[in-house]
């Protein structure tokens, strides 16, 4: 579905990505792990083509090149960001937020119907939808990000580790919402320096390490891999 | 005595909120301050004031036109000038618009003389009577053409798709911009939009104080104290503050002296950056997003 090839980018002087190939399959949830600093961001970022970057080679949604394409043409083409840090609205409701998040396809056409999809993934939004974003918990700003995502109808979201700040319990239930995303045959690209769970709910997984990709391969054995055991997994 | 001072304070305070929504209005899209606001305005008014004496145009005919001849000449602006800028630090936007504010204030000079002339009032000085007091026509007029713009901008930003994009741009651009909104067409829109509002503001102080290529200093001057009093970056707050400005110094130049017509404005500015940077209407709220 997504594949990226020979990917390269710089922020003026500063190279962020060296040459990085990826594939994700349709239907799938691939993980892109690595730690503070690696280009998992920018590499999002190129994807999307919402960063300041320089860059070449190649990216396809679905045998399509979108390198260089306006990033309302590729959301447009059914591909999502979730970016790091939620990055809502502060001063908006939720459930404004929300429409937003239908804003770049179909001129926001089927809000409402996408509106209830999306209260029914996360019912706890359901109470709090006429609250400012700026006064929820991270957690529930975290499935406000998500829930944002999903009003685009995306046929593929990215997700910039959206596990980042929360409390170990809510992180096991936002992955598990991933997976029920997943479930509703979306494919996943998520970015996540929580390695454990990232590549338990994963299929497939890649390791990005200072710009280049120096591991990839099915999640299960990805896991047993003695260097990513030492890097990302740690003891416990 | 006092009403008559108070409203045509309050008609001087909506010239300064029109130019002080141009300000906010490009400050909450871009981050950029554009400190050529009053001269963009001033060129803007001499244009059309060519429009009327060279090309001979009527002037209900240049009054139509100048709302958009203000369009124009903001996104021209834009393009040539911010739009190369785009991915440097703000500062350097800001510095350019300096620049702008050069450019304008002498290329006025140079086209149409450095001589003051008259601009053709707009509304009859005539006052009329309200509620036992007597007001100038004039303050009405200049009163009712402010609220129409501001009503039609409260409506562009509340039910059109380009005016809930702007707001969310300007509440956080990286996040509009991941929603598919077109960001570099929402700081065109800004310039053009704060750029017509800006040359209104110019039609309407033109026939009070002379048509001058420094007429509109002293009104930026306001503009900005009015727009800090509101904290920047609110437009009802400007519109309050412009109009606490407006009577203020219409009371200043009555009771105190006329000398401290315009300085007061300085010293507004420098007390609520002091003692109250977010502006005396808002309430800072705390961020967590
Ligand atoms: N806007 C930017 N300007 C310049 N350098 C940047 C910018 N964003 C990220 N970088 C640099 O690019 C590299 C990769 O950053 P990032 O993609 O955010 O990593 P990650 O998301 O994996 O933590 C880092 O060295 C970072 O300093
Ligand atoms: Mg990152």
């Amino acid at each position: 579905m997504l594949e990226v090839s020979n990917l390269s980018a710089r922020y003026g002087a500063i190279s962020a990505l060296n040459g990085v190939s990826l594939g994700v399959d349709s239907g799938r949830i691939v993980s892109l792990l690595g730690s503070n600093g690696a280009g998992k961001s920018t590499l999002l970022g190129c994807i999307t083509n919402s960063v300041p970057c320089r860059m070449s080679g190649s990216i396809r949604l679905e045998g399509e090149e979108i390198l260089g394409l306006p990033t309302d043409a590729i959301i447009s083409r059914g591909l999502v960001l979730v970016p790091e840090g939620r990055q809502l609205f502060a001063e908006l409701t939720v459930e404004e937020n929300l429409r937003m998040g239908a804003y770049g396809v179909d001129r926001g056409r089927h809000w409402r119907a996408d509106l209830d999809r999306v209260y029914r993934l996360f019912p706890r939004l359901v109470e709090r939808r006429r609250q400012a974003a700026a006064t929820l918990s991270g957690g529930e700003q975290q499935m406000v990000a998500i829930g944002r995502a999903m009003m685009a109808r995306p046929r593929i979201v990215l997700l910039d580790e959206p596990s980042l700040g929360l409390a170990p319990l809510l992180v096991r239930e936002i992955f598990n919402l991933i997976r029920d995303i997943n479930g509703q045959s979306v494919t996943v690209l998520l970015v996540e320096q929580n390695a454990r769970q990232a590549l338990r709910i994963a299929h497939a997984a890649y390791v990005l390490e200072k710009g280049h990709v120096t591991a990839s391969g099915a999640a299960d054995e990805l896991a047993r891999d003695p260097h990513v055991i030492e890097a990302y997994l740690g003891e416990a | 005595m006092i009403t008559q001072l108070v409203a045509s304070g309050l008609a001087l305070g909506s010239i300064y909120a029109l130019l002080a929504l141009s300000l906010v209005l490009i400050h909450k899209a871009t981050d950029v301050v554009n400190f050529a606001q009053g001269e963009m305005a001033m060129f803007g008014t001499f244009i059309c004031f060519a429009l009327l004496t060279r090309a001979g145009l009527p002037l209900p005919a240049v009054l139509l036109l100048a709302a958009p001849l203000g369009v124009a000449l903001g996104v021209v602006t834009e393009r040539a000038t911010m739009r190369p800028l785009q991915s440097a630090p703000p500062v350097n936007a800001l510095i350019a618009t300096i620049g702008l504010w050069m450019i304008f204030h002498h290329a006025a000079g140079w086209i149409w003389g450095y001589d003051p002339v008259r601009f053709p009032s707009l509304f009859s000085p005539e006052p009329v009577e309200i509620m036992g007091a007597r007001i100038a026509q004039n303050s009405l007029g200049i009163i009712a053409v402010s609220l129409l713009v501001v009503v039609l901008l409260y409506l562009f930003f509340e039910f059109t798709r380009m005016g809930v994009a702007m707001r969310a741009a300007s509440m956080n651009r990286r996040a509009a911009q991941l929603m598919g909104v077109d960001v570099t067409r929402t700081s065109l829109v800004a310039w053009g939009l704060a750029s017509a509002i800006g040359v209104v503001s110019g039609l309407l102080i033109a026939p009070l104080t002379f048509l001058d290529f420094e007429m509109m200093f002293s009104v930026l001057l306001k503009a900005f104290a009015g727009a800090i009093l509101g904290g920047f970056n609110s437009l009802p707050g400007a519109v309050i503050g412009c109009l606490v400005i407006g009577v203020l110094e219409n009371l200043i130049a009555a009771y105190v002296s006329t000398a401290f017509k315009d300085t007061f404005a300085f010293g507004i500015i420098i007390l609520v950056l002091m003692f109250r940077p977010q502006g005396l209407f808002t309430r800072r709220i705390a961020k967590k997003v």
